[in-house]
């Protein structure tokens, strides 16, 4: 593809030569504004893809689980024997769930109460929010629930106070009493319209009040990496079962969440790819430039009997390592701004902007290599194009150009 | 108070070249009068070209003097200069220096509008020069596509455009073969005669130089009128 | 004008093919410009009918409440009254809303709801709420009767005229609030199109809770005239003069973390859009630098023809303004044609992707309206142009002020 003359052409553009300090200085310029381009893009996938991994990590782990199996009773009593039908499965615990009404002095708060067992709060919950307390232990023969810190705010409560409770009966004939609860202890998910809706109940008295044959079902986690393997991991289960269970996997529940998850990364793509296809108009500009500065030149080589084929990739590999090295950089910045990202979120969070609840702003940053490498592809068959139609432009230049005197 | 136009009076320009200073002109004195046509010869490199952008304000001396109709220059801000070059100055570079996104009457046509002349107005001067000069037919084109001879004659028109006191030539056909040359020197004094216009000519050329009435021979930094 | 037609011929000059990275240049603008006035034009509509129906079903546009001390110096009927002197208030509500379990024995289903106790001639005079409400059966209310959300409806098995149960929280005897079951009728379902208060709201009459309720609890909705919903502080003055220990919040306070929230992902856009400015912005600066280095002599050559010492600093801004202007008033066209025919562009775009993939998008299928602000446009635009001007000035400031003179010596 290049011969020893365009190897020597490309060392003279990109400028190794000691004499050529100013044209090295413009490429690594020009090299320095495509990293900063990528920069921001970085950072902004990665905040996104962790925000969105973030939030979808806390409804599973705290609200939904991997997997819900509708079997009415207790498949299991420890939890952790699940791994026995596949050792992808890190634990399933059977809970109760509704919802009801929680109150305190002047304050009422529509809540949904998932009636667990103190052992829920392994340790895989527990690294997805900060426990104060004894999660649902029972002091006194009070109703134990655990509230968020939010909620107990709201309800101007905190722990050792006592709420009271309408639960949702199990009968539309019932009459709803209400239920004194003691607040035994708080948690923090980070994640507000998590934390506002849902309150953890002893199962023994969650049970009083939602009937386990209608309202319990045993609550799957499964390791990470296994979450697209579930229909697998289910078909284990009910193999070993005598008759097959009811369940439904995660993404059925707050599917409008996660919808607009998809819609919003599909926004910001698109947003993405106009920044990427202006950055590609200025990768043009870098060849157009070096282009007009080497006409004399490009003329003379011609002359002397250098082929267009050899002319053009010489300067297209040079653009193109120019875009390169600031794409690589910029990557490498940007990841690397990224994982320092816990900073920034914790001081956004202190700013204390009301609409920043919405978010979530404490997340492990993991870097979607799969998403960075689509966007540096993108830039770079963006460049490509946009560099090759500015590259045409040697065939036209002619010899006579050389020769060309008043 | 003297009937001189033009008139340097002990100017003398140094130039900052690194650690040590370099004088080109020494106490030079030169007068030009109304009508009058003055040369200044010298070797490559005497300081011919300093002093004629001394002579057209391009440029301020070290020390001395320079008095248009009694006026020194150096005492005018920039917006006087620019406007005495403008209405008083017509300048002939040896290397015409049209301006290449222009047509040839466009060019002519600059300093009138630089000095607010109406644009039908200036366009028509413009194009009676350009048929003087014999381009009519050329007018329209860009430099790019002139001939070294045709662009050196709209650079005459262009210099001649405002009815200018003075026409400063700086070589005006350094770059050009003997025959445009010679009907460069022509048209010059043909239309430098015709309009009355006083003429500063710097030229290594001997035979251009003596088609003026005045002579000088910049050497050693200084003015010597030569017989 | 010989300054602008000089600028206009730079701008578009062959020298050093600066026609070519001109007309790329202005591609670039226009491209952005019609990307940015899309991507906010959606997001106004979107961000404009969401609030709008906050406003008119949620919140009102404005809301007063008391504390404990006051009450019993007034009587609902008294504030309603006169709030409703207060210049520039069209409708006044007294409403509580508070959370109630609700049991339907026909279907043996129950569930948590809202129920907002109002003054039910919302429903029947003409204002925002009725506006935007349908009614699928019924629509007076007397007392005893609850008009229900069609989702919530849908979801407890309810039809009209069934009798259902409704425990709801009210001043105690011991206790502040004490559950109080109460059987009320079904006398229609409503829906709004604001999905969360159809999932989630009932509706009844105050007037047979207003002994059983606290005064505080009760909090009064007030409809605006159309000009002060936004800014309101005339109203709020009047009110407060009248009821100094009243707490009046308008409808963005009330609404405080979603309109932050919102706000926050427009501004947050804007960068992201405005991003691309920068971008073209240095493109500007290498070209305009480029061909003031190709102009020098011809500068040179405008000053010993009379051109004062700033004229090269005009000419170069002044070509980056034309070229600026043409490129912004390009996208702003194609942006507000685009704008304009959204709805045909994304059935384009999602035929295309359809055959692809064979897969439908919700985003690109969804019935999507634009609404473009006058005042955004200018203000990008105006933003643009003086991006654009600065990285002008950035790359020539050192060679515009040079004394290029020096050009005209040959010697």
């Amino acid at each position: 593809m290049i011969s020893s003359f365009g190897a020597f052409l490309v060392t003279t553009l990109v400028s190794l030569r000691k004499s050529h300090a100013y044209a090295r200085a413009r490429l690594i310029r020009s090299a320095i504004l495509v990293a900063l381009v990528m920069i921001p893009l970085i950072l902004a996938l990665i905040f996104m893809d962790g925000m969105m991994r973030g939030i979808t990590d806390k409804y599973i782990t705290l609200q939904d689980g991997h997997v819900q199996l509708y079997a009415r009773e207790v498949l299991h009593d420890n939890p952790e024997d699940f791994s026995q039908y596949d050792n992808r499965i890190i634990r399933g615990d059977f809970v109760v769930s509704g919802y009801g009404i929680i109150y305190s002095r002047d304050t009422t708060a529509e809540v949904r109460i998932k009636g667990v067992d103190p052992s829920y709060f392994s340790d895989v919950r527990t690294a997805q929010m900060s426990l104060t307390g004894n999660p649902v232990e029972k002091a006194e023969r009070l109703v134990a629930i655990t509230l968020s810190e939010a909620l107990a705010k709201q309800l101007g409560v905190s722990i050792g106070d006592r709420v009271a409770c309408m639960v949702v009966p199990d009968s539309s004939t019932s009459v709803v009493r209400p239920i004194l609860a003691q607040v035994t202890s708080l948690y923090q998910s980070g994640y507000h319209e998590l934390d506002t809706s849902l309150v953890f109940m002893n199962r023994s008295d969650a049970l009083r009040f939602f009937p386990q044959e209608k309202n319990g079902y045993t609550e799957l986690l499964v390791d990470p990496t296994a979450v697209d393997d579930l229909t697998e991991i289910i078909e284990e289960i009910q193999e070993n079962q005598e008759k097959r269970i009811p369940y439904a996997t995660w993404d059925s529940f707050n599917t409008t969440v996660y919808t607009n998850f998809i819609t919003s990364r599909q926004v910001i793509l698109l947003v993405f790819m106009m920044i990427l296809l202006v950055a590609g108009v200025y990768v043009a500009s870098i060849a157009q430039e070096l282009v007009q500065d080497s006409m004399q030149a490009i003329a003379l080589y011609k002359t002397l009997g250098a082929r267009n084929r050899t002319l053009y990739w010489a300067f297209f590999i040079t653009v193109m390592a120019v875009t390169l090295s600031g794409m690589i950089g910029g990557t490498t910045l940007g990841v690397l701004l990224a994982l320092r990202l816990g900073t920034l979120l914790q001081w956004l969070s202190n700013t204390g902007l009301a609409g920043l609840q919405y978010y979530l702003l404490d997340f492990p940053v993991v870097v979607s290599v799969p998403d960075i490498l689509l966007i540096c592809t993108a830039m770079l068959i963006i460049s490509s194009v946009t560099v090759h139609l500015s590259l045409r432009r040697i065939r036209k230049i002619s010899p006579l150009q050389l020769l060309q005197q008043d | 108070m003297t009937d001189h136009l033009l008139e340097l009076s002990s100017v003398t320009k140094i130039f900052a070249s690194g650690d040590s200073d370099l004088c080109v002109l020494q106490d030079i004195d030169l007068v030009l009068d109304q009508g009058s046509s003055v040369a200044i010869t010298g070797k490559s490199g005497s300081g011919k070209s300093t002093l004629l952008h001394l002579a057209g304000a391009l440029d301020r001396p070290s020390r001395g003097k320079v008095l248009f109709a009694d006026k020194e220059l150096q005492r005018m801000n920039d917006r006087q200069i620019s406007e005495f070059r403008n209405r008083h100055i017509g300048f002939v570079f040896q290397a015409h220096v049209l301006l290449d996104d222009f047509s040839a009457w466009e060019n002519v046509c600059i300093p009138a509008l630089i000095r607010g002349d109406r644009y039908a107005q200036a366009m028509q001067r413009s194009k009676q020069l350009l048929d003087r000069v014999g381009l009519s037919e050329r007018m329209n084109h860009r430099p790019q596509k002139l001939s070294g001879g045709e662009r050196q004659r709209v650079a005459i028109c262009r210099a001649l455009v405002n009815e200018p006191d003075i026409i400063i030539a700086d070589e005006p056909t350094g770059s050009l073969d003997e025959q445009s040359s010679a009907e460069i020197e022509q048209l010059l004094f043909d239309m430098v005669t015709e309009q009355h216009r006083t003429l500063l000519l710097v030229t290594h050329d001997i035979q251009l130089a003596r088609r003026c009435e005045t002579v000088y021979l910049l050497q050693n930094r200084s003015l010597q009128e030569l017989s | 004008m010989f300054t602008l037609r000089l600028a206009w011929r730079y701008a578009f000059s062959r020298s050093n093919r600066h026609r070519t990275a001109s007309l790329v240049i202005l591609a670039g603008l226009s491209a952005g410009m019609m990307a940015i006035i899309v991507m906010l034009s959606l997001m106004n509509s979107l961000q404009r009918d969401l609030l709008d129906q906050l406003k008119d079903i949620e919140s009102f546009h404005m809301q007063v409440s008391f504390p404990a001390e006051v009450s019993q110096d007034l009587t609902v009927e008294e504030v309603v009254d006169q709030l409703y002197t207060v210049n520039h208030v069209q409708h006044v509500f007294a409403q509580v809303n508070t959370q109630v379990m609700i049991q339907n024995p026909a279907s043996d289903r129950s569930s948590t709801a809202r129920l907002r106790l109002i003054d039910t001639s919302i429903l029947e005079e003409e204002n925002p709420f009725s506006k935007r409400t349908v009614w699928m059966n019924k629509k007076a209310l007397n007392p005893g009767e609850l008009a229900v959300g069609g989702t919530l409806a849908a979801r407890l098995g309810l039809a009209q005229g069934q009798r259902v149960g409704v425990t709801l929280l009210v001043s105690g005897k011991a206790a502040v609030l004490a559950p109080m079951p109460v059987t009320m009728v079904n006398a229609g379902v409503f829906r709004t199109g604001l999905s969360e208060f159809d999932q989630t709201t009932m509706i009844a009459d105050l007037s047979s809770f207003l002994d059983r309720i606290d005064f505080q609890r009760v909090s009064y909705g007030l409809y605006l005239e159309e000009d002060h919903i936004d800014q309101a502080d005339t109203v709020i003055s009047a009110i407060q003069e009248r009821y100094p220990e009243a707490t009046v919040r308008t409808w963005q306070q009330i609404n405080q973390a979603f309109y932050s929230a919102l706000t926050l992902e427009k501004m947050l856009m804007y960068l992201f859009l405005f991003f691309m400015f920068i971008i073209l912005g240095v493109n500007i600066k290498n070209a305009s630098s480029r061909l003031l280095h190709v102009k020098q002599r011809e500068l040179a050559v405008l000053r010993s023809l009379g051109a004062g010492k700033r004229v090269a600093a005009r000419v170069f801004i002044g070509q980056t303004f034309i070229i600026t202007s043409i490129g912004e008033i390009c996208g702003i066209a194609l942006g507000l044609l685009a704008s304009n025919h959204i709805g045909k562009i994304f059935s384009w775009i999602h035929t295309i992707q359809y055959v692809f993939t064979r897969k439908t998008s919700l985003l690109l299928t969804y019935p999507f309206t634009t609404y473009v602000k006058g005042s955004e446009i200018i203000f990008i635009a105006c933003s643009v142009l003086a991006v654009a001007l600065l990285f002008t000035y950035a790359g020539c400031r050192r060679q515009l002020y040079r004394e290029p003179m020096e050009m005209l010596y040959h010697d």
